[in-house]
């Protein structure tokens, strides 16, 4: 418990102030600045991590695609214990017929895989022969065991298109058309193994059926490619606006002042300068998945360099090349042209929608978002003290920006390349300056973007 | 601009703000500070380093006492390590087990100047000092002092009876005009 003499040490003490010195609170200002900017840098990467891995575990495990495989792989799994007896390799229409899923598989995969019609025209032949052939090997998972008499009378005799295939031109080209007993094969390469012996056909159901799976793979592959755009940017006042930043109470500051003392203006106060679009451009590597017939995504790394253009009076310091981040000033009279540098490393994930599916020419709109982070800049901030002023603090920068990216392509694709040109424009949704009265706030891009991609070769 | 709004922006790490939040508590932290230490430049150092951690750890900050209390205590750990990592501080600061010390009882009026008791009490050995603080002036039990210095209570509370003592004695010899009017009562 306290005594009276504590209390009074203790009411005494509470009065006790000492006013510390200036270099303080610089070397606190510093210390957290360095933190916050550590930190950042750490969120960035780790935002960055997070995202390549979302979006690669997305681009591998769509729905669409992990069903395509498992279907496929299903069918696999069911047939093959049961294709070892012989009847069944006759029976590839007929099975072929009962399997309208299968049949939709083999729409889908063309569809997905974006087969031109110059390509599809002998690979369509050849797809329609495999999968007939690997449908003669394959059983029906509703199928009774082997033993209706149905099913036996086309033991080794009928072939027939099934209705669904004939319906569908690219599937129809395949020769298999037999029904007097007698194997007709058309193609040389057939005979090999329908001419052969069906049972053949039968006993290695694993390995007809596998060659179906290199068209699905083909579908899961990657381009990667390269992507410059050119084009201006500018710092607008407010997010999604494509108007530059604007003073209407910049009258207010440059009206003559009665103040004499001195400064860069001799009195008279300047507001802060418009401000104006100047040249940028992005530059980088980046992944593209195609995730069905229309969709795709990519991901990438890019060098962004921004830029926007401000009047400034003469220099107010000798020392704008000391290092020091505050000492370069400028006048606010808008004599000089100043054009402020930007440069951003950015992480770009986007999604592309493309019209029409099937062609190798065809439009495409993208969206999407990225992180980027500002490495350095020259960039100056309004102030209204010396009469208004521009003047050098980095610290003010936001560091770490989110984009809100958009546009659309015109693509030309060919067999293993891809090459898409089209306007592009992206939205800054962080604030780039943390300043009451530098009004300059989001930054807008806007410009002309090429990409080529490169399709990987098949090995096969 | 109330402290809600302040720590907000300041959490927001918006440079006015945080300026404004030093300079709110910097007189009065170095006060805090300055008691702890033997100089200055130490007490500065020791301030330098609280307000890094009151500025880096505001968002735990519950508003469930006054802010000024909050960084208070920061300001008083962030001093006690500074004491047991200085070299100049950590070789006195060494707190033997004694038997207890009777206990003065005198509750002399102090008629001093903050400045000049905070003088006083700075001239304790690092020990004293450290503890008389704790106690008397930043009010912790002696069982949370010895948590805090990794001592026994029965320790903090010797130790304190000691400084107390020799502060008393301090108080009595001090040069102040009218100190025998208001001494001893």
């Amino acid at each position: 418990m306290a005594s009276e003499f504590e209390k009074n040490v203790r009411s005494t003490m509470d009065g006790l102030k000492v006013h510390p010195s200036a270099e303080v609170w610089q070397k606190v200002e510093q210390r957290i600045r360095e933190n916050k900017r550590k930190r950042r840098i750490l969120f960035f990467i780790v935002f960055s991590l997070i995202g390549l891995a979302l979006a690669g575990y997305g681009i591998i495990n769509l729905p669409g695609r992990s069903g395509l495989n498992s279907e496929v792989a299903s069918v696999r799994t069911k047939e093959a214990p049961k294709n070892s007896t012989p009847q069944n390799s006759s029976n590839g229409a007929k099975i072929s017929e009962k399997i309208p899923s299968y049949n939709k598989l083999i729409k889908t995969q063309k569809a997905a895989a974006g087969v031109t019609r110059a390509q599809s025209s002998t690979a369509n032949k050849r797809k329609s022969r495999k999968v007939n052939r690997s449908n003669g090997g394959e059983r029906l998972p509703e199928e009774p065991n082997n033993s209706t008499p149905e099913i036996a009378s086309h033991k080794k005799t009928d072939f027939k298109v099934d209705s669904t295939n004939s319906k569908n031109p690219s599937l129809n080209n395949g020769p298999l058309t037999r029904s007097d007993g007698q194997n007709k094969i058309a193609d040389p390469l057939d005979s090999k193994i329908i001419g052969a012996n069906d049972s053949a056909i039968s006993k290695a159901p694993e390995k007809l059926i596998s060659v179906t799976k290199p068209q699905m793979k083909n579908q899961n592959k990657w381009k990667w490619g390269i992507d410059i755009s050119l084009g201006a940017s500018t710092i607008t006042q407010d997010a999604f606006s494509f108007k530059g930043a604007s003073y209407s109470d910049a009258t207010a500051y440059s009206a003559p002042s009665s103040a004499n003392s001195g400064g860069p203006t001799s009195g008279a106060f300047y507001g802060p300068s418009g401000n104006n679009a100047a040249f940028a451009f992005k530059a980088g590597f980046q992944i593209k998945n195609e995730i069905s017939a229309r969709s795709s995504v990519r991901a990438g790394l890019m060098y962004v360099y921004l830029a926007d253009k401000i009047k400034v009076g003469q220099s107010g310091s000798s020392n704008q090349s000391s290092g020091s981040s505050q000492s370069a000033y400028y006048a606010a009279t808008p004599q000089n042209t100043y054009t402020e540098h930007f440069h951003f490393i950015e992480l770009p994930l986007s999604y592309d929608w493309r019209m029409p599916r099937n062609s190798n020419r065809y439009f495409s709109l993208t969206g999407g978002m990225s992180g980027s982070y500002l490495v350095s800049t020259n960039a100056l901030v309004y102030d209204t003290a010396q009469h208004g002023i521009y003047y050098k603090d980095n610290s003010l920068f936001t560091r770490m920006h989110f984009n809100l990216m958009g546009g659309t392509a015109y693509h030309v694709s060919t067999t293993k390349t891809e090459f898409a040109i089209g306007p592009q424009f992206s939205f800054d949704l962080t604030k780039l300056i943390n300043s009451d009265v530098d009004k300059r706030k989001y930054f807008l891009y806007v410009g002309l973007e090429t990409r080529i991609f490169f399709e990987k070769a098949n090995r096969k | 601009m109330d402290h809600y709004k302040l720590l907000k922006d300041c959490i927001k790490s918006k440079p006015n703000a945080q300026r404004q939040l030093y300079e709110l508590f910097a007189d009065t932290m170095l006060g805090v500070c300055y008691r702890y230490t033997k100089s200055v430049k130490d007490a500065e150092d020791v301030l330098q380093e609280g307000f890094i951690k009151v500025f880096l750890s505001l968002k735990q900050y519950r508003h469930e006492g006054e802010l000024g209390a909050w960084i208070r205590r920061i300001m008083v750990t962030t001093a006690l390590n500074f004491l047991k990592r200085n070299r100049n501080y950590r070789e006195q600061m060494y707190f033997p087990p004694e038997h207890l010390h009777p206990v003065i009882y005198d509750d002399p009026v102090i008629m001093l100047e903050a400045k000049e008791l905070a003088e006083l009490i700075r001239q304790l050995p690092p020990g004293y000092q450290t503890i008389f603080n704790l106690h008397a002036i930043e009010g912790y039990s002696h069982v949370e002092i010895g948590e805090l210095l990794g001592i026994t209570d029965g320790t903090s509370r010797s130790q304190y009876a000691r400084a107390r003592a020799l502060l008393i004695s301090w108080l009595e010899n001090y040069p102040v005009a009218n100190k025998t009017e208001n001494y001893g009562k």
